[in-house]
């Protein structure tokens, strides 16, 4: 056989996975497509009327009274606004802070109490007849089915928890509950608890096999195994994870308001509705600004508990 | 000036100082081209740190390094591309990027003489000939049936050939192999320092090894370099070595154990 | 007091502080259990709720020129939601491989060249690309999209670029983060065969990234549906408007087939990134 066929026949034996490798293709096609469906064509007419109307908008979001004082200093432009931004957070900046912030923090909390709940039956190891099957073991055929079909739809619970928009969640709750804090506190620990609940139950199924296996060859129960030995074992990374999703729990907070809870969102939507621009963007820098704290503090926390695990 | 056209790595007078560890302590040293060296001595006397010397990886604290008849302080970037380039180096871990397939890390050898486009193609879209010559070379370290594997599915041997294959694809003068043996089996040890002697032999390559064993050194290198505590300690024909000289080089003393 | 602090111990006393910061938090916001139960109007979402089982397949004011247009309305929302969601993870994959790749410590300090001034510049740029991601990525795609919408008006580049921020700034921080924990032998490796910085990039770096950062893609893909979905109720002419104005008459059928149709192509994508990150990893071990 000459050089040209060899080569030709290890390339068509090549291993290959061709379902990894049609995904990539498929979505790298996707991405591409997209820009050629004309959906997101700027026609260079209107371009020149959306710039002035960007002009206005940027001179707008200026401190009213900094807008006003044309001809004043420097200095006394700053000071005028320094007094605007006090005067906005006594209003309502402080309290929209508080609350976003306090939210965020009894809705991941509550997330986190359902989630650990929810381990034991989102976790394939320990949602069966018999977690960790010893050896010489038999187990009845209804209970592997009735186990085998409670944990798959748990598990789907989860995935639907997790699938809908926190904001729509909200968005229905709010008809029930009202306005009050209640509608997004629920619509996040919802939804996180779904996320919660796969990145522990992975964590958990990821773990070495032969700890619990000793421990139910002693006769400990699927709980007890659970919680003096899963739980322990995974704690600090169940703990990062806890602290990732508080983050993001800030961020999905400082929105949530647009449905009518006092929170940064809920103050946006009013001082736009106001034609306010400038009290809109203190919103908008007030809550990014408490995003970064939280970001802040969670840092500090996973530093810490990275430094002593 | 002429003397240094001659040979193939020259250093003079080079020291190597991390912060407060001297690696190499004024060491000269010459090389001609077409020579075979083993560079042997104890962990930690400085070998590594010369071969990156000799592939411009390693900048010495102070002397005078050419390399393949270039001095190389007077090198500008694209200069020492192409110096690094035609000198093949294979490290003690092979350095092989995992998830790429045999041919493309064997491509990869010519990154240095390519610009970016045209190692793009190349890598990613390569042509026949260059598949021929690949699996020319892959023949020839004896793995061609793996033509098209992915890196991290080999073992160590034959991961240690595709990294032989990928400094031969550079098309350099110089070989050099820093510990080829030390993460081999004892069997494979033999068969990878027959192949790296026979291929420098076969196409006239400098080549230079750093090894600890002694009798694979005396076997297959015909000049042995020792290195001990950043100095050079002997240097002769590999017939001229004796024992004695082995147990010596090797030999701990006090100052070896207080750093140990 | 020794043994109170014995029982303590790391992981009860950061349970006990979970739990405390959760009763500060209801405490702001004062949360009131009363509003759960005794005057919640539970019966509202009651009929929401029915509806759930007979999602609609027709629009629910009968309309004889609007026959079987409900479906292909359904299909249309599907696919504007997908091309909102696509355009805004492509420009968030160009933003953040350049943000990864600037905000690296390892690429700018292992491979760029020693000199000094390079250094300090090339270490300041990091410092300042990783502050401005964070920032970028600390406001919402809401805000950023009702901005924007404020700015220059409606136009559908501009939800896209709104989702498209925040998430580049995402992408980039865990870009550099791979980056930074990549084999970093194989990259020093090319180098010693005289590869240039942007070779060590593309060939070195980027082939040991790619099954982590595709799965990674996938999952912000993911995120990136939803995301559009919610902008909806914003403008955007995905899943989201649809339901909120269906929403808006009552017509909690059509509502529940709008949402069945969300979650239809959230789990799938879903399944898709598990499935794929399955086969990487198992590939990695072998």
């Amino acid at each position: 056989m000459n050089q040209k066929e060899e080569i030709a026949r290890l390339r068509s034996t090549r291993p290959r996975d061709r379902f990894v490798r049609l995904s990539m293709l498929g979505f790298a096609f996707l991405l591409v497509a997209v820009w050629f469906t004309g959906e997101f064509e700027v026609s260079s007419f209107d371009w020149d009327r959306r710039m002035a109307n960007c002009k206005r908008f940027l001179g707008q979001t200026l401190p009213f009274p900094v807008q006003q004082a044309v001809d004043a200093s420097f200095s006394e432009k700053l000071r005028l606004g320094a007094h605007w931004f006090s005067e906005q957070w006594q209003l309502h900046g402080g309290q929209a802070f508080r609350y976003t912030l306090g939210l965020s923090v009894v809705a991941i909390v509550m997330a986190g109490m359902a989630s650990l709940v929810s381990l034991p039956m989102a976790s394939w190891r320990l949602a069966r007849a018999s977690p960790y099957l010893l050896p010489h073991e038999s187990v009845a055929r209804w209970r592997t089915f009735v186990w085998g079909v409670s944990h798959r739809v748990f598990r789907f619970l989860l995935i639907l928890a997790r699938s809908i928009p926190e904001y729509m969640i909200a968005f229905f709750l709010v008809v029930a509950l009202g306005f009050n804090a209640w509608p997004a506190v629920l619509a996040l620990a919802i939804h996180n608890t779904g996320i919660l609940g796969r990145l522990g139950s992975e964590l958990i199924d990821n773990q070495a096999t032969s700890g619990p296996a000793e421990q139910r060859s002693l006769g400990a129960s699927r709980l007890q195994i659970y919680v003096f030995s899963a739980v322990p074992n995974a704690f600090s990374r169940l703990l990062l994870f806890f602290f990732y999703r508080w983050e993001t729990c800030v961020r999905d907070a400082t929105v949530l308001g647009m449905l009518g809870i006092p929170t940064f969102g809920y103050y946006l939507l009013e001082a736009r509705a106001k034609d306010r621009l400038d009290e809109m963007l203190f919103f908008v820098l007030l809550g990014s600004v408490a995003v970064l704290l939280g970001d802040l503090v969670s840092m500090v926390l996973r530093w810490r508990l990275r430094g002593n695990s | 000036m002429s003397t240094a056209a001659q040979a193939a790595f020259r250093l003079r007078d080079v020291t190597v100082r991390f912060a407060d560890l001297v690696a190499l302590d004024n060491v000269s040293l010459t090389i001609a081209p077409g020579e075979r060296v083993g560079f042997v001595g104890p962990s930690g006397a400085g070998k590594t740190t010369l071969l990156r010397l000799l592939n411009a990886n390693q900048q010495a604290t102070s002397g005078k390094i050419s390399l393949l008849g270039q001095a190389l302080e007077q090198l500008d970037q694209k200069n020492l591309r192409q110096v690094r380039s035609a000198i093949g180096f294979i490290p003690q871990h092979y350095h092989l990027v995992p998830s790429l397939r045999v041919l493309q890390n064997v491509l990869l050898g010519r990154l240095g003489q390519q610009g970016f486009w045209a190692s793009l193609r190349s890598v990613f879209f390569s042509r026949e000939f260059e598949q021929t010559k690949v699996h020319a070379l892959l023949e020839r370290v004896g793995i061609a049936e793996k033509l098209f594997a992915k890196v991290d599915t080999l073992s160590g041997g034959q991961q240690q050939r595709v990294a032989i294959a990928r400094a031969l694809y550079q098309a350099p003068q110089a070989l050099l192999a820093d510990e080829p043996v030390a993460s081999v089996d004892p069997s494979r040890a033999e068969a990878t320092m027959a192949l790296l002697s026979t291929l420098a032999e076969e196409q006239q390559l400098t080549l230079g090894v750093s090894l600890h064993d002694q009798r694979l050194a005396r076997a297959f290198l015909p000049r042995l370099v020792g290195v001990r505590h950043g100095k050079i300690f002997k240097d002769a024909p590999a017939q001229d070595w004796t024992d004695t000289d082995f147990e010596e080089l090797y030999h701990l003393d006090q100052s070896d154990l207080v750093e140990s | 007091m020794n043994r109170a602090a014995h029982w303590l111990g790391p992981r009860r006393s950061a349970l006990l502080g979970i739990l405390l910061a959760g009763m500060i938090g209801a405490w702001l916001i004062q949360l009131d259990p009363a509003q759960l139960f005794g005057r919640a109007q539970w019966h509202q979402l009651g009929e929401f709720f029915k509806a759930a089982l007979r999602p609609a397949l027709a629009y629910e004011d009968p309309n004889p020129a609007s026959d079987g247009v409900f479906l292909s309305e359904i299909g249309f929302a599907i696919y504007k939601t997908l091309l909102y969601a696509a355009a805004a993870i492509g420009l968030s994959l160009i933003g953040g491989l350049v943000f990864g790749l600037i905000g690296s410590t390892r690429a700018w300090l292992a491979l760029a060249s020693p000199a000094k001034p390079f250094r300090v510049l090339s270490m300041s740029s990091m410092f300042l690309v990783r502050l401005v991601m964070t920032i970028l990525r600390s406001v919402h795609e809401i805000i950023w999209a009702i901005l924007f919408l404020q700015a220059l008006g409606n136009l559908p580049l501009a939800a896209v670029i709104a989702i498209a921020i925040p998430y580049s700034a995402t992408l980039g921080k865990v870009f550099s983060e791979l980056i930074d924990e990549a084999p970093r032998a194989t990259a020093e490796g090319l180098r010693a065969n005289g590869a240039s910085v942007l070779q060590v990039y593309v060939f070195g770096l980027l082939p040991t990234m790619l099954p982590d950062l595709f799965a990674y893609l996938l999952y912000r893909f993911e995120c990136g549906l939803r995301s559009a979905a919610v902008l909806g109720f914003f403008g955007a002419p995905t899943l989201g408007y649809y339901l909120s104005l269906s929403w808006g008459e009552r017509h909690f059928h059509e509502v529940w087939a709008y949402l069945y149709a969300l979650l239809a192509i959230i789990v799938v994508c879903d399944l898709w990134s598990g499935a794929v990150r399955q086969r990487l990893t198992t590939h990695h071990a072998a």
